[in-house]
């Protein structure tokens, strides 16, 4: 069995050494020593990446610049703000809280005036004038039915 | 008296600057950064595939690259996003190729050495060693030991380019290196 107890100046292996000890060191160093080198690189390889990537650009459509990206965005923007303003539009306008409330009661204060209206209305009282022409039928259809 | 230009000391670019260009649609730009980078990621590569592979998948890396630089994100590294994509190919090759491959007895080589082998033999025989014996344990384990003990990258950088956490390399780094030095003692090699 080889004994293999290789010292190397390479500071990272120092490094080394201090984080793992002369254990993970002289691994590393072996490891380094007799890793296999790096293939060279084929002449053609540029050509050929460059080539691939010409066609990828004809296939593909052109990467958006930041400048576009820009205008895009620009225009969503855009788009946004008339959508809101057309639905501010649309929309109706809402009353106000206290407006509402004073309809509100009002609605409550008058609600006898106008279920009632038989006994109210100005227009079907005995004294007006209009319901003397043909007495009788005015107050037929304002009768309720019989209760029973 | 020599005139020196501006043009004649200005700095290279960098990655981030050639990014830029890239992403307006320049491939000059992605030229040098293939130059750059190729070396790095061939010999990340190497070990995780076929070496008649390797070309293939060298140039698949930088295709995928160059369709993902428009989404690169402007803070990452380059060299860090490009190993993640390199680790992915090598690891979609490998899943690849063990899927297909049939289940072959392992032949066992022993080599029998003596110790007045020459040097460049005995070189030749400890590189097959080496080369096997990254085979030999796992993907997962085996890029760690490529980037950290090979290419001497810190353990931060490699926990991002995996995106697991800097205590998960500890421990494969340290049970690759376990199973390694095994394996190398099996062969005849005491670490």
């Amino acid at each position: 069995m080889t004994q293999l107890t290789p010292h190397s100046s390479d500071p990272a292996d120092e490094l080394k050494q201090s984080d793992g000890g002369d254990h993970d060191a002289n691994l590393i160093t072996f490891l380094r020593q007799h890793a296999p080198p790096v293939p060279e690189v084929s002449i053609d390889a540029e050509a050929r990446l460059m080539a691939a990537i010409a066609q990828q650009e004809t296939t593909t459509k052109p990467s958006r610049t930041p400048r576009s990206r820009l205008m895009i965005a620009a225009g969503c923007s855009v788009f946004v703000y008339a959508l809101w303003q057309l639905f501010q539009v649309m929309m109706p306008p809402r009353q106000p809280v206290g407006e509402l409330a004073e309809l509100e009661n009002f609605w409550f204060q008058n609600w006898d005036g106008v279920a009632n209206a038989e006994n109210n209305s100005p227009f079907l009282s005995e004294n007006d004038s209009s319901t003397d022409a043909v007495p009788g039928q005015a107050q037929k259809s304002i009768n309720h039915p019989p209760s029973p | 008296m020599q005139v020196m230009t501006a043009n004649t000391f200005a700095p290279p670019p960098s990655d981030a600057e050639l990014i830029r260009d890239c992403q307006c649609g320049k491939p000059d730009a992605f030229r040098e950064l293939y130059r750059r980078h190729q070396k790095s990621v061939r010999a990340m590569l190497q070990h995780l595939c076929d070496p008649a592979m390797l070309e293939d998948l060298v140039q698949e890396v930088f295709i995928k690259a160059w369709k993902g630089l428009p989404k690169m994100r402007g803070t990452a590294q380059f060299s860090t996003w490009l190993y993640r994509i390199a680790w992915n190919v090598g690891a979609d090759y490998r899943r690849k190729m063990a899927q297909q491959r049939q289940r072959t007895q392992q032949q066992e080589m022993m080599y029998d050495l003596a110790d007045n082998a020459p040097h460049a033999l005995l070189h030749l025989h400890h590189q097959d060693i080496v080369s096997r014996g990254l085979q030999h344990i796992s993907p997962d384990h085996a890029i760690v030991i490529i980037l950290h003990d090979l290419q001497d990258m810190p353990q931060a950088d490699i926990a991002e380019i995996l995106k697991i956490p800097t205590g998960t390399v500890k421990s494969r780094l340290f049970h690759a290196r376990q199973t390694l030095r095994q394996f190398f003692h099996q062969e005849g090699i005491s670490l």
